[in-house]
């Protein structure tokens, strides 16, 4: 479920770009710090992403340094100072990704091995921040009952992962958070099942693994799936993507928010439609 | 009343809704407290607080069936005033306790459908209700809005932010969607789709340029 939220890079400024890896460097520093080196490899661009929204809605400018670290030694770089955001955000990604190591464990993948090695840093996430742990394995297990039952409504197996989302951004953004960022996070919640779904599509029907698109859909393939489906699925993401638009409207930001208005209103749907049609059609 | 739900909140046959609400609270709070164990303790409490959330749902849809019945009064108008407070929840607690769903009752849950933001769901229900009754005007006019929120653009939003801003005059910032296309073509061409096309014309020159060769 990770790596999904991507920029579209042609349009991005430069300044977000530097930005965008500043935050990411600065999230693996604070990952670091507060959970130890080993959970530092688990860090995707997805909580760059979020560090950037959370740090904006809540006012909190951002201090780049130019600095070195362990595997960038031989040039300076440009890091986003820590700060508790960016600590929080880091044990979201931690918890997040143990919690996904344990499901792929679970499902018999080879990686699931690695769970291992977080635990210590999972541990140590949760001394720093408790609540993570019920907010997570609350919407797993709703997820996984779901599952369990076949579930065969795609707005309701997408329900726990969105629920997720937004119960995590009230954690993060505390007093700042309303009724549009919940909203958004709901949305990206529920972006970021439906795309995974549908990109894992042929690999859970090899593997036999839950798909809520094949339980409804019941075709082989994700491309059959996609033609038999076409207009639902398009209505879905279209409601989805102008539900953002509008929440995105509605929330009043400190600074300017080009780096997440790239992702939001060109990203995603950018991605979207590279899963959906192929790769080579319609991407620009 | 069914007698599982009872059982899983520890009360027995003819329970008043009192009880029921007491004995929901007082489990919910144990359990809230112990998910954050660890193991098998913390598993089996989030596993409980679903089980007797549906229970709790359950019992309490009865016996508001029950009422609804020796009252005499509208459910309909019941689920419409749930969600005018926004109470969701026991908007759709009264939905499920319905025997007979007609029209009203599948336009009912499509707006409780759109209030968790199922829009998909929300237009199926919506759909049906169209069927069932073709004439219905305010169905429709949902119906009509409904898919016109998919195309919401933000420089029409209220709040006026996306209107001076330099960025959302452009192209680049407007709302994409599932259809979008580049509006007009890139100089240098689009990398990705041409590269085939340029692959098979460098094939097919390569071949024309041996046989050329060849013959001569």
């Amino acid at each position: 479920m990770f790596g999904y939220i991507n920029p579209d890079t042609p349009y991005l400024f430069k300044k977000d770009e530097t930005l965008y890896k500043a935050l990411y460097c600065g999230l693996c520093k604070s990952i670091g710090k507060g959970c130890g080196q080993r959970a530092r490899c688990g860090l995707t661009y997805d909580m760059a992403f979020t560090s950037a929204l959370v740090h904006n809605i809540r006012g909190e400018d951002v201090v780049i340094e130019k600095k070195r670290c362990v595997l960038h030694w031989l040039r300076r770089r440009k890091i986003a100072k820590v700060d508790d955001i960016s600590v929080a955000i880091g044990c979201v990604n931690v918890v997040l990704a143990y919690y996904k190591l344990c499901d792929d464990k679970k499902d018999g993948d080879g990686h699931g091995m690695l769970a291992k090695l977080y635990k210590k840093g999972y541990r140590r996430a949760l001394k720093l921040h408790s609540e993570l742990d019920g907010i997570v394995r609350r919407q797993t297990l709703a997820l996984a009952e779901l599952e369990n039952s076949g579930c065969e409504i795609i707005d309701a197996v997408c329900e726990p992962t969105a629920v997720m989302m937004r119960e995590l951004s009230e954690y993060l953004l505390k007093e700042f958070s309303t009724e549009y960022t919940k909203r958004l996070f709901y949305d990206l919640g529920k972006w970021v099942y439906l795309a995974d779904a549908l990109d894992d599509y042929d690999k859970d029907v090899k593997k036999k693994r839950f798909n809520v698109l094949f339980n409804v859909y019941k075709v082989n393939s994700r491309v059959e799936a996609v033609k038999k489906g076409g207009e639902e699925l398009v209505f879905i993401f279209d409601s989805l993507f102008a539900d953002m638009r509008e929440c995105l409207a509605n929330i009043k930001f400190h600074f300017n928010h080009d780096l997440t208005d790239n992702i939001i209103l060109r990203g995603i749907p950018m991605k979207t439609r590279k899963i959906f049609y192929g790769d080579c059609k319609n991407n620009a | 009343m069914n007698k599982k739900n009872l059982e899983i909140l520890g009360l027995d046959e003819g329970a008043t809704l009192q009880e029921i609400k007491d004995a929901y609270e007082a489990l919910r709070a144990k359990y809230l407290e112990e998910r954050f164990m660890d193991g098998e303790v913390g598993n089996n409490a989030a596993r409980m607080l679903t089980r007797i959330e549906t229970a709790y749902n359950e019992l309490v849809g009865e016996l508001s069936e029950n009422s609804t019945m020796s009252e005499g009064g509208d459910a309909y108008e019941r689920v419409e005033s749930f969600l005018n407070e926004g109470n969701i929840q026991d908007a759709q607690r009264v939905l499920d306790s319905f025997n007979e769903r007609g029209a009203r009752w599948h336009y009912l849950q499509s707006v409780v459908f759109y209030r968790k933001n199922w829009i998909n769901e929300s237009k199926k229900q919506l759909e049906i209700a169209i069927q069932l009754e073709p004439d219905n005007e305010k169905y429709k006019e949902t119906y009509r809005k409904l898919n016109e929120k998919i195309n919401f653009d933000a420089s029409n939003s209220p709040n006026g932010q996306y209107q001076s801003g330099q960025n959302y005059n452009n192209s680049a910032y407007q709302g994409q969607n599932m259809n979008s296309a580049p509006s007009e073509s890139q100089m240098g061409g689009d990398m990705c789709a041409s590269c085939i096309e340029c692959c098979y014309c460098n094939l097919l020159l390569n071949c024309l340029c041996n046989s050329c060769f060849n013959c001569g």
